[in-house]
This record gives structure tokens, C-alpha cells and sequence, in this order.
């Protein structure tokens, strides 16, 4: 294929670019389509597997490892029993333990999941690579009834240092049953991780306590009502916690203290290590996640046929041209070499194009993926994968234009300067 | 009227050419002897399916006779092999056909300019003489009558079809091929047009000194050539039926 035929082929494409144009559309957004969806699969990984850096184990209720996984770091679903307060000090007292950070869940506030933890929790949580929390605002909590907020609580609620803040019952968003007698002050605003952190309202164990003193099973207590003030008088030492975070001094320890958890007699516990729970949790989204990549390359597919229909419906009003073309010299290859360049500058277009799309849907919708899901899409060059994919995409149309090409190479062999029309 | 070439070399020969189109048929064209000279305006006539299109066909190479020798320039095409056959056609013959010559989507210039991007020694004898093909289409053009600048921008589509039948003929001389093989070019143009196409289209010939085989069925025509052909006067086949 030489640099003629090249310009040639474009020059009659840019004379069909209507066809054309809407060829290289569906072409463009089928192409979007796969390299979005791997894109997303990618962050999606990435960012989960950010948000639990530094974490050597976690430990909750007997449950599955996965469940245990997405509630205590992800704040998907929710706990099905919690661990009594004495088996939280035997765990932390194990010789391998180096720190642990308990953390109880099961309330919100307007939509955002509240976790009461220490203040050790803002020293030893890491994510993305081994980075520690920042503080865009104020301070860790200290007084009984202070929130440190993540950073999309405070954008999205618009709250500032000081605020008051009410805690609801349960993580409905109804938010029926309010702890609005004992209120919480804003000391705190965690800057942006990219983490569910955002979208968290950090309050001491012993908050979560004061506001549950007069309730029972997810109800006030009727006739018995303890004051905010009366309550600080009060023990707060928590009966329970959902789950622990833990540091242990050496990896080596990992499967003893494991087995110890696994194995403890007081209750039934779960000792889970997050990398290969979130393993787990991709092997149970692989069949999702292939049939998505799966359902891509059908779009694609249908794509390349649509161009494949444009240029051999093309064939017949063109015959005229390909006749005029080998009366002055084109030989069949040189026809051959056209057709195969139409479909090159087709599908790189496309490729271009599509590559394009990508990044302008990411720009555009970056802000509501980070709302909506909480996951940060970051905008990144192309991956080598990706790069791979936009090389296949075009591989495949140039081989899918060679049916065309064919054609009319046979054509031009047989019909030869004779115009037909 | 130009003197005729001498040369002992014809610019073409056929010889005891015999073709049928296929293998079952009878055969289309037979041709004992035919010659043209060198610089020489032959007009061909007869009515449609008398074997003039096939006629052309075998000078272009297009198709190839059962036996016998197509000879252009002494060199017996029938023997070549289909690359080479179209290598040579591209070297040595310009064609100009009845109408919509020209591919839509170039310029006037682009177009005449098209058969030297197929022939090296087109583009070589035409860069020797002008400097750049693009400087040889413009003066091609401006000798056809037409201003290649004038027309750079607007599409070949919507020239007049006298405009377009000029452009082709210039595309079909860029290069100075030594045989122009012209089908029914003027049956689209009226009479005064007509006129003024044929000496423009002999002008340009005989400066680049190319044979034209002219075909049409228009026999007003005739009398500005050197010599006029029925067709039924070569081919055996119509004699016979």
C-alpha cells in the first residue's frame, strides 16, 4: 500500500462522509465502550485494593470472609453479629498483634454510614500506597460528642468545623429513629483518599455507646431517657464492636494468629486476610465481569459488520470508479490496496475517536462515578492494555475490510476498464 | 493534416487475431491484418455489436486473443502476462471513454495527473519535460482550454460534461502515452462542441505524438481523420454472418 493509495482512500472516503462518518461513529463508540468498561473494571480493582493497604488482618463475627471484608472496610452490607469487648481484649493482647483498631457500625447520618473507632484509627489506616490520613480541617476527635467527617460527607452536606450533627439510628435512609437528644459537634473534616473514608462520620466507641445507653433493640427505651450531660458521667467501655483492624508485628505471625482466632473457644470469630478476601470477591464478580468484556466485544463485532455492509454496499456505485482507475494504470492489487486502506483509516479513526470518547465520558462523569459509587476514576494515559485493544480493534477491521477488498479485487479483475453501471 | 509517421514499425499490429469471449461461442472478432502508423487518426465506425468494443479491449489488454499477436510498439501484448499487460497499458495507452471519466472526488488536476502516479515512465517523461506533474497537468489543462487554479476547488462533478471530457483528455496525454484509444468521447457533446473537442483532442495528439484510434458511430465525424475503418471491413466474423 503505497502513500498514493493512502490519500487516495481518504479522499474517497472524505466524498462518502456521511456513511463514513456514521460508520466510524458506531465504530468509535463500540470501541469507547470496551476500553470504558475495562477501565472501569481496573479502577474498580485499583480501588479497592487501595483502601486496604496496611491492614494485615481483619477480624469479625463468623461470617464469610468476603461479607466480613465489604462491611468492615467497604461499608457494603452490614455485620450479622458483632464481638463481645472481652474477646476484643484477648485478640489485642496476642503476642503477634503489634496494634489493633476496633471499629462498631450500624448507624448513619443522612445517607453516610457512622463508625465509631479510637483516634489510633487516624494513625494506622493506609490506603493507596501506604499513605497515611491527612486532616484538610481541624483535629481527630477528642471530647465525647465530636465527628471528624470524611471529605465527600462534608462537601456533599456542605459542613463546616463546628457544625452541629445528628445521628440516626440504623443505616436506612428514612432515618426513623434519630439519636437527636444527644447531638454531635464537627471537630474534624479527613482530606479527599479516593476510599470509602469519604463517604464515613468518624465518632469515638464510647459516642456509640452514650447514644445507645437507653436503647434496646434498635428502640428507645420508653419512659427511660439519660441526658447527653448524664450520660458522660456514665462507664461507656462498649459491650461489642463489628470488627477489628489489625497490625501484626510480622507477617510470619499471620497464619499462627489466624489459626488462634479461627480456633477461639469464647466465640465464633473470623480472622480474615483482606488481599486474598478481595480475591475471593473478584472470583465471585470474574463471571459478571467476563460476560461484560464478552457482551463489548459483540458491540465491537457489530461494528466492524456495519463497516464491513458500508463498503460492499459501496462496491456496486463505485464500480464506475475502480473501472477508471485501472484505465489509467491501477492494477487489481492497487484496487485490493484501497479498500484495505479504507478500512485501516476507518478503524484508526475509530480508534482515535473512540480513545477519545473515553477520556472525554471520564472528564465528564468522573465527578458523579466519585458521587454516586465513591469510586475515584482517576484520568491516566492509555494502559499498555489498553493500547493492546485499540491494535486489536484495528487489526480486526482491516482483516473484516479485506472481505470487501477482495471483492472488489475480483471485480476489477474481471470487469476491467468496461464500465458498468 | 499531419504527414504521416514512416517509421517501419507500426504503432500497432494485429495479426491472425482470433477471440471469443467465451469458450462456447462463436468467436466475437477476427482480425487477418490491421495496422496503424505512427501518429496516424483512425476512425473506426460500425453499429453496436460488431465487435468494436471487443476490439478495444484487445488493444488494451484487457483481454487476450486465442491466438494471433496484438503487437503495440512491436511489442505482442498477447504474450504478456496479466501484470505486465497492465504495467504496459499504463505506460503506453491513454483511454478516454463516453462519459463520467473522471473519479469524483479529485480535482481537475488530480485527476490528469493520475496515470503518472501508475507509470514510472509516464511520470519520468513528463517531469523531463514540464518539471512536476503538476506543473505538466496545468499545462495540459490551459492547452485543453480549461484553468487548472480556476478549478482546484470545485469539484470535478459539477464542471460541464465538455469541461470533464476535456480534463479526461488531458489525463489521457499526460505522460505522452504513443496511443490514445478514444470511446465515443463526443457522443455526450453537441455538434459545436463536438468540433472544437476533436481539434483540441488532435492538437494535443500530435504535440505529444500519440496514435488515436477513435470508435463511434457518429460517420460525420470521419473526415477529420486520416482514415476511417468500418469495423466490418476487419473483422472476418461480421463478414461472415
Amino acid at each position: 500500500m503505497s502513500l498514493f493509495t493512502l490519500t487516495l482512500s481518504i479522499k474517497s472516503l472524505i466524498n462518502r462522509w456521511v456513511t463514513v462518518s456514521l460508520t466510524i461513529a458506531t465504530l468509535a463508540f463500540s470501541t469507547a465502550l470496551l476500553l470504558g468498561v475495562e477501565r472501569i473494571r481496573v479502577e474498580a480493582k485499583a480501588a479497592f485494593a487501595d483502601t486496604i493497604s496496611g491492614i494485615d488482618t481483619i477480624v469479625g463475627a463468623r461470617s464469610g470472609s468476603v461479607q466480613l471484608l465489604l462491611y468492615s472496610v467497604f461499608r457494603i452490607g452490614n455485620a450479622t453479629n458483632n464481638i463481645s469487648w472481652e474477646s476484643y481484649q484477648d485478640i489485642s493482647q496476642h503476642p503477634s498483634v503489634a496494634w489493633t483498631v476496633p471499629i462498631s457500625l450500624g448507624d448513619s447520618h443522612r445517607g453516610f454510614r457512622v463508625m465509631g473507632t479510637t483516634t489510633e484509627y487516624f494513625q494506622r489506616y493506609r490506603f493507596g500506597r501506604r499513605r497515611t490520613l491527612d486532616f484538610s480541617d481541624g483535629k481527630p476527635f477528642d471530647d465525647l460528642f465530636d465527628a471528624v467527617l470524611g471529605a465527600d460527607v462534608a462537601r456533599d452536606l456542605g459542613y463546616e468545623l463546628g457544625d452541629p450533627i445528628v445521628v440516626a439510628h440504623g443505616i436506612g435512609s428514612a432515618e426513623l429513629a434519630k439519636h437527636d437528644d444527644k447531638p454531635f459537634r464537627v471537630v474534624g473534616i479527613l482530606a479527599k483518599t479516593g476510599t470509602p473514608v469519604d463517604r464515613t462520620v468518624h465518632v469515638s466507641l464510647e459516642a456509640i455507646t452514650a447514644i445507645h445507653v437507653d436503647w434496646r433493640s434498635g428502640a428507645r427505651i420508653p419512659g427511660q431517657s439519660v441526658s447527653a450531660d448524664a450520660v458522660r458521667k456514665m462507664d461507656l467501655t462498649p459491650e461489642t464492636v463489628t470488627a477489628v483492624l489489625i497490625g501484626l508485628n510480622s507477617r510470619l505471625g499471620l497464619f499462627t494468629f489466624q489459626r488462634f482466632i479461627n480456633e477461639y473457644r469464647e466465640e465464633p470469630l473470623l480472622a480474615i486476610l483482606p488481599g486474598v478476601a478481595l480475591q475471593e470477591l473478584w472470583g465471585l464478580l470474574g463471571t459478571a465481569e467476563s460476560a461484560l468484556s464478552m457482551i463489548s466485544s459483540f458491540v465491537l463485532f457489530t461494528g466492524l459488520l456495519g463497516m464491513v455492509t458500508m463498503l460492499l454496499a459501496g462496491l456496486n456505485e463505485r464500480r464506475r470508479e475502480m473501472a477508471i482507475l485501472r484505465s489509467v494504470g491501477a492494477r487489481p492489487h492497487t484496487i485490493l490496496g484501497l479498500f484495505v486502506a479504507e478500512s485501516l483509516v476507518i478503524t484508526v479513526a475509530a480508534a482515535i475517536a473512540g480513545l477519545a470518547l473515553v477520556y472525554g465520558l471520564l472528564a465528564g462523569l468522573q465527578p458523579v462515578i466519585d458521587a454516586h459509587w465513591g469510586l475515584f476514576v482517576p484520568i491516566r494515559p492509555p494502559s499498555d492494555r489498553d493500547l493492546t485493544i485499540l491494535i486489536l480493534i484495528t487489526a480486526s477491521g482491516v482483516i473484516a475490510g479485506l472481505c470487501p477488498a477482495l471483492v472488489a479485487y475480483h471485480r476489477s479483475l474481471t470487469d476491467g476498464m468496461t464500465i458498468r453501471t | 493534416m499531419a504527414p504521416l509517421d514512416t517509421t517501419p514499425i507500426p504503432r500497432v499490429r494485429l495479426s491472425g487475431v482470433r477471440f471469443r469471449w467465451h469458450r462456447r461461442l462463436p468467436p466475437a472478432l477476427e482480425i487477418s491484418e490491421l495496422s496503424i502508423g505512427r501518429g496516424e487518426r483512425l476512425f473506426v465506425h460500425g453499429p453496436s455489436g460488431t465487435g468494436k468494443t471487443t476490439l478495444l479491449s484487445l488493444l488494451g489488454g484487457v483481454v487476450v486473443p486465442e491466438c494471433g499477436r496484438v503487437e503495440i510498439d512491436g511489442t505482442d501484448i498477447a504474450r504478456l502476462s496479466g501484470t505486465h499487460r497492465d504495467r504496459f497499458r499504463a505506460d503506453h495507452i491513454g483511454f478516454l471513454f463516453q462519459l463520467f471519466n473522471l473519479i469524483p472526488y479529485l480535482s481537475a488536476a488530480e485527476n490528469v495527473i493520475l496515470p503518472c502516479q501508475f507509470s514510472t515512465a509516464r511520470r519520468r517523461k513528463t517531469k523531463r519535460r514540464h518539471g512536476t506533474v503538476r506543473a505538466a497537468a496545468g499545462a495540459l489543462l490551459h492547452h485543453m482550454g480549461l484553468d487548472a487554479d480556476a478549478l482546484s476547488g470545485s469539484p470535478v462533478a459539477k464542471l460541464s460534461v465538455g469541461q470533464q471530457q476535456r480534463v479526461a483528455a488531458a489525463r489521457a496525454l499526460i505522460g505522452e502515452p504513443g496511443l490514445l484509444i478514444a470511446d465515443e468521447p463526443t457522443s455526450a457533446l453537441d455538434a459545436d462542441n463536438r468540433q472544437a473537442f476533436l481539434d483540441l483532442l488532435f492538437r494535443e495528439a500530435e504535440r505529444a505524438g500519440a496514435t488515436v484510434m477513435f470508435v463511434s458511430h457518429d460517420l460525420s465525424l470521419a473526415s477529420a481523420f486520416h482514415r476511417a475503418l468500418a469495423i466490418s471491413d476487419v473483422n472476418l466474423v461480421t463478414e461472415k454472418a
